[in-house]
């Protein structure tokens, strides 16, 4: 699940730039994302990190540089379109439709990612969707009544219900407890042993190393570093501009004696 | 199941007596039940963009006077008169289309404002270009050679039989992949687009809804009046009066504009009559009312949880008002 083994990337971003007015917010950034593969992106708040997800998934406007989805460019089209060629994502600040049920929530991406699908095929991935993040039995309530994980979870399936190929999650572990993050990681894992292949947006470091192949680092808007876990957060660049001396020491000693 | 039954039967069932009720009543009670009618149609058709994709269309009224300076033209031209309706609600489609091609890009607050712009546009428009539309002078209708009291009832029925249409559609768009988009977008339009919905299609294709149903009312309107003219054709009261029916009964619901329609009528038959020079204030007590004791309509309030939800708010508002007295008192 390496560069090595799957040399054409599903996702191959080129030279990404976008300005706000006078603020650069993603600068001439380039990553690849292999099939299979989960890449973390990390970086501090206000680097970017979403505004590159959004070139992404279409909904970013005028920017520079080219997103290509399995060989084809992608950018400049409609998030729609985007969306039905195979790439969902999650957004950081949750946007469930309120006035949907939980299923129905997760039936949108069921009922137009594939239009002349049957309603009876329809919901049964919809709740396919909503059994794999554990929201089964919440299907007929509305989002507002759930709890903030469930609503991080709700996210991802509505996000699953698209059929996707190709999965962006904005910090979908943000505000959770332990116990809660572990049973993310564990969909993570799940999903991407269906065949999806990831990108996560995330600040807990714990969830990001034990979950990705791979690290992309940025830095007011520019990639400082991008490679295997382990060599990401020991080098030195990472560590003074995002995760700090006493992350780096305590990385270290975990190494030392796990 | 058994609620959107129990609603059907009971729509039956007033239908039935709406039927019967033309060879009972006088022209008075004709006439009020005739604009019943018509402005629920109006609500319906606020419904489909308001309540469903959450656009603010306070200009709506446009299609109701597109509608009915088509009718007028297309009959004085010699039209047929089922060609010169189904020309009404056409041509107000094709022009929420074509204006809401650009205007439903722009997100929120700007398509409020951009429509009450295109009502007053279309009155600039009217009175500027004179000749077949008649321009300031109003235009006249042909006369129908029918006895009044025989036109005044096929003009109800045309108008129940609009707003029966314009329900049904409701309820098939309620149940369509087009009413899903409307009612995802409506709460995150970025959401929907990354799941797969064309936002700006679906919007344009509910105004245009929209739009033919308000149109075709417009076109009977001027049908049933005879004589238009700019300012009460494209009167955005008629749009205002819609909004608070559609409020009051339900936004977003099939049934609800048309209960609101009922409602609204039979309050404002009493202000009008009992108190007719605060009416507009007292309308608009009414319509705050409304707005914070039964935010979701009146419909809901048939059912248990409802009604809870509504008696919880007005204890929560005696609560809070009695408080403010209290402290009052104290100081
Ligand atoms: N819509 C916008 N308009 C103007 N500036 C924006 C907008 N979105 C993001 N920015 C700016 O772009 C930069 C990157 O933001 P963002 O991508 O949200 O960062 P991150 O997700 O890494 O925290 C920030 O400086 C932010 O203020
Ligand atoms: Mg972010």
């Amino acid at each position: 699940m390496n560069a090595q083994s799957n040399p054409a990337p599903i996702l191959a971003v080129r030279d990404v730039s976008v300005r706000f007015g006078g603020v650069v917010a993603v600068r001439d950034v380039s990553f690849d994302l292999f099939p299979g593969e989960i890449v973390g992106l990390i970086g501090p708040n206000g680097a970017g990190k979403t505004t590159l997800l959004n070139v992404v998934s279409g909904l970013a406007g005028r920017h520079d540089g080219t997103v290509a989805f399995d060989g084809e460019t992608i950018s400049g089209r409609k998030p729609h379109v985007i969306a039905r060629k195979g790439i969902a994502r999650t957004f950081q600040i949750v946007q469930p439709f309120k006035n949907l049920t939980v299923l129905q929530n997760v039936s949108i991406g069921a009922m137009f990612c594939a239009p002349n699908r049957l309603s009876s095929e329809t919901r049964a991935l919809a709740r396919e969707a909503l059994e794999k993040v554990g929201l089964g039995r919440k299907a007929d309530i509305l989002p507002t009544q759930l709890t903030l994980s469930e609503r991080k979870r709700l996210e991802l399936a509505r996000a699953l219900s698209t059929c996707p190929r190709v999965l962006l999650l904005d910090e979908v572990m943000a505000g959770l407890n332990h116990t809660e993050i572990e049973r993310i990681v564990a969909l993570i894992r799940e999903i991407r042993a269906d065949g999806l292949s990831i990108v996560v947006v995330e600040h807990v470091m714990k969830a990001i190393m034990a979950i990705c192949d791979r690290i992309v680092v940025l830095r007011f808007g520019e990639k400082i570093a991008d490679g295997p876990p382990d060599a990401v957060v020991n080098d030195p660049h990472v560590v003074s501009a995002y995760l700090g001396e006493r992350f780096a020491k305590r990385h270290a000693a975990q190494e030392v004696s796990p | 199941m058994t609620g959107s039954r129990k609603s059907l039967v009971l729509a039956l069932a007033a239908l039935a007596v709406l039927a019967i009720l033309p060879f009972v009543i006088g022209n008075y009670w004709l006439r009020v039940l005739t604009s019943v009618f018509m402005v629920g149609v109006v609500a319906q058709g606020l419904n489909v963009i308001v309540g469903f994709a959450g656009y603010h269309a306070f200009g709506n009224s446009a299609f109701f006077g597109v509608g009915a300076y088509v009718v007028a033209v297309t009959l004085n031209a010699g039209w047929p008169l089922p060609l010169a309706f189904v020309a009404a609600g056409l041509a107000s489609a094709v022009v929420a289309g074509v204006f809401g091609w650009p205007l439903l890009r722009l997100r929120g607050h700007y398509f409020a404002i951009a429509s009450v712009a295109l009502n007053m546009a279309f009155i600039e428009v009217i009175l500027n270009l004179g000749g077949v539309t008649g321009g300031a002078q109003g235009l006249p209708l042909p006369i129908s050679p029918m006895a009044p009291d025989l036109l005044y009832r096929i003009i109800y029925f045309l108008m129940l039989g609009a707003l029966v249409a314009a329900t049904a559609v409701v309820w098939v768009l309620s149940q369509s992949r087009l009413g899903y988009a409307l009612r995802a977008l409506k709460d995150s339009e970025s959401g929907a687009e990354v799941m797969g919905v064309d936002t700006v299609r679906a919007k344009i294709t509910a105004w245009a809804i929209s739009a033919a149903m308000t149109g075709t009312v417009g076109g009977i309107w001027a049908y049933w009046i005879t004589f238009i003219e700019v300012s009460s054709a494209f009167d955005i009261g008629i749009s205002m009066r819609a909004y608070i029916m559609m409020l009051l009964g339900g936004i977003g619901t099939v049934f609800g504009p048309v209960a609101g329609a009922f409602l609204f009528q039979i309050v404002a038959t009493m202000i009008w009559a009992e108190f007719t020079h605060i009416h507009n204030l007292l309308l608009g007590v009414f319509l705050v009312a409304v707005v914070m004791l039964v935010p979701n309509g009146v419909l809901p309030l048939l059912s248990r949880a409802g009604w809870r939800a509504a008696s919880a708010r007005l204890g929560g508002a005696s609560t809070r008002l009695s408080h403010r007295l209290f402290a009052r008192e104290e100081r």
